[in-house]
């Protein structure tokens, strides 16, 4: 009976996804698109929750549904009013492309033979012990292939340079500076959302959580505070401490790394004994550094200069 | 079925009919001030429910109440967001039928 349910609750949730993923496409007003897009994000983070991947449900979420959403709405008012109706052979193009991924994917996994392959599960966890954390999914991200990560991290310096450099300042916003109740929240919220992110980064080393998690959580508090028009609140005015913090991530991940290779260890071949503090060292430097990329990203540019004027 | 297990099930079930209460008054009412009446009233109420039947199926204390922080916070959430909505459909922007 209970399986029953469990396999009609996930057959609800597939049709939703497929559904929003066509309304998302078929839809032509703007707003109406974005949150569709959000939605879906919501039940796509659904969807890892019943894969038991509760570490990607969290990020897909947090990042994929929350903070791409506010960055699509934010940016909306730069974008040009679209009719959803871009020139036949452009939508005929852009069509074949993602249905010939699509049918390549598809065809890629159809010639996999899942019971040949050995999973990678099992090496993880005879390991386990030595990556100085509890869970399976952090110890490959920090730790077994802590490599993949530094890349990303570089990744996500270049794409905030990168808009730092293109945009001289952020478009104003419309803070809702005089409203008592939106305030009246803050008060709570913000604090909360700093110890949430300070939770879920010591969460991550023995259950779903970690750095990306928790710099969403704190992005989310500056963003209130920059909703409320608080100008001293973190990452709106351009400081030499936001440029080392913007940094501080990979350069905490990359001194480490060069910092066990001169003890004669392999590049990020952290001893067993201290491989735990050096993860958290490293993913608390990544929490504060992504939630402030986060927030340089949400304003679409470079921050106004120290004294509040334009650069 | 255990006790806890049926109190549960007439918990979630309470909680889905506000949530399908909520969203009917969502699609078929005019406007943005009645819409968002029937969300906030509904969706919080079916979502304390719910996470009552939660909280009855908990394995602990610990795990009851970060359940309960859960609705709280949910609970300032949206009721300030509604607030927030309502606010800016009165000064005039996104409302079908503007307030006398």
């Amino acid at each position: 009976m209970s399986g029953l349910l469990i396999s009609a609750l996930d057959l609800v949730l597939g049709l939703l996804t497929l559904g929003l993923a066509a309304a998302t496409l078929g839809t032509r007003d703007q707003a109406r698109m974005l949150m569709l897009f959000v939605t879906f994000g919501g039940v796509v983070a659904l969807l890892w929750v019943r894969l038991r991947a509760p570490d990607v449900a969290l990020a897909e979420a947090s990042i994929g549904a929350a903070l791409t959403g506010g960055l699509l709405l934010r940016m909306r008012p730069m974008l040009p009013p679209s009719d959803g109706n871009a020139p036949r052979p452009i939508r005929a193009l852009a069509a074949a492309l993602a249905l010939g991924t699509f049918a390549a994917l598809a065809w890629a996994l159809s010639l996999v033979d899942w019971g040949a392959r050995p999973s990678l599960a099992g090496p993880v966890f005879e390991r386990l012990p030595e990556s100085g954390v509890t869970n399976p999914v952090t110890a490959v991200l920090l730790n077994f292939r802590a490599y993949d990560t530094l890349l990303e991290v570089a990744v996500l310096l270049v794409a905030v340079v990168g808009v730092w450099m293109l945009s001289p300042r952020a478009p104003a916003l419309t803070p809702l500076r005089d409203d008592p109740l939106f305030l009246a929240l803050l008060r709570l919220l913000v604090p909360f959302l700093c110890i949430l992110a300070g939770y879920l980064l010591w969460l991550g080393s023995f259950a779903p959580g970690g750095a990306f998690q928790a710099g969403a959580a704190l992005s989310a508090a500056f963003l209130f505070l920059l909703l409320a028009g608080v100008p001293d609140a973190p990452g709106q005015a351009d400081r030499a401490w936001l440029r080392a913090a913007l940094v501080m991530g990979l350069a905490v991940f990359i001194a480490v790394a060069v910092g066990v290779s001169l003890r004669g260890a392999a590049l990020l071949e952290y001893p067993p004994a201290q491989a735990k503090n050096l993860i958290l060292l490293i993913e608390a430097a990544l929490t504060v550094s992504i939630a402030l990329t986060l927030m340089v990203l949400f304003q679409g540019g470079r921050p106004a200069s120290r004294d509040g004027a334009d650069p | 079925m255990s006790w806890a297990e049926i109190v549960a099930a007439t918990l979630f079930g309470s909680g889905a009919f506000f949530f399908l209460g909520g969203t009917v008054g969502l699609l078929r009412f005019p406007d943005v001030f009645t819409r968002l009446h029937a969300l906030t009233k509904a969706d919080n109420l079916g979502l304390g429910l719910i996470a009552l039947g939660a909280i009855v199926l908990a394995d602990s204390l610990w795990i009851a109440l970060k359940i309960l922080l859960v609705w709280i916070v949910v609970l300032l959430g949206s009721a300030t967001s509604g607030y927030l909505v309502a606010r800016h459909a009165r000064r005039g922007s996104n409302s079908r039928s503007p307030p006398p």
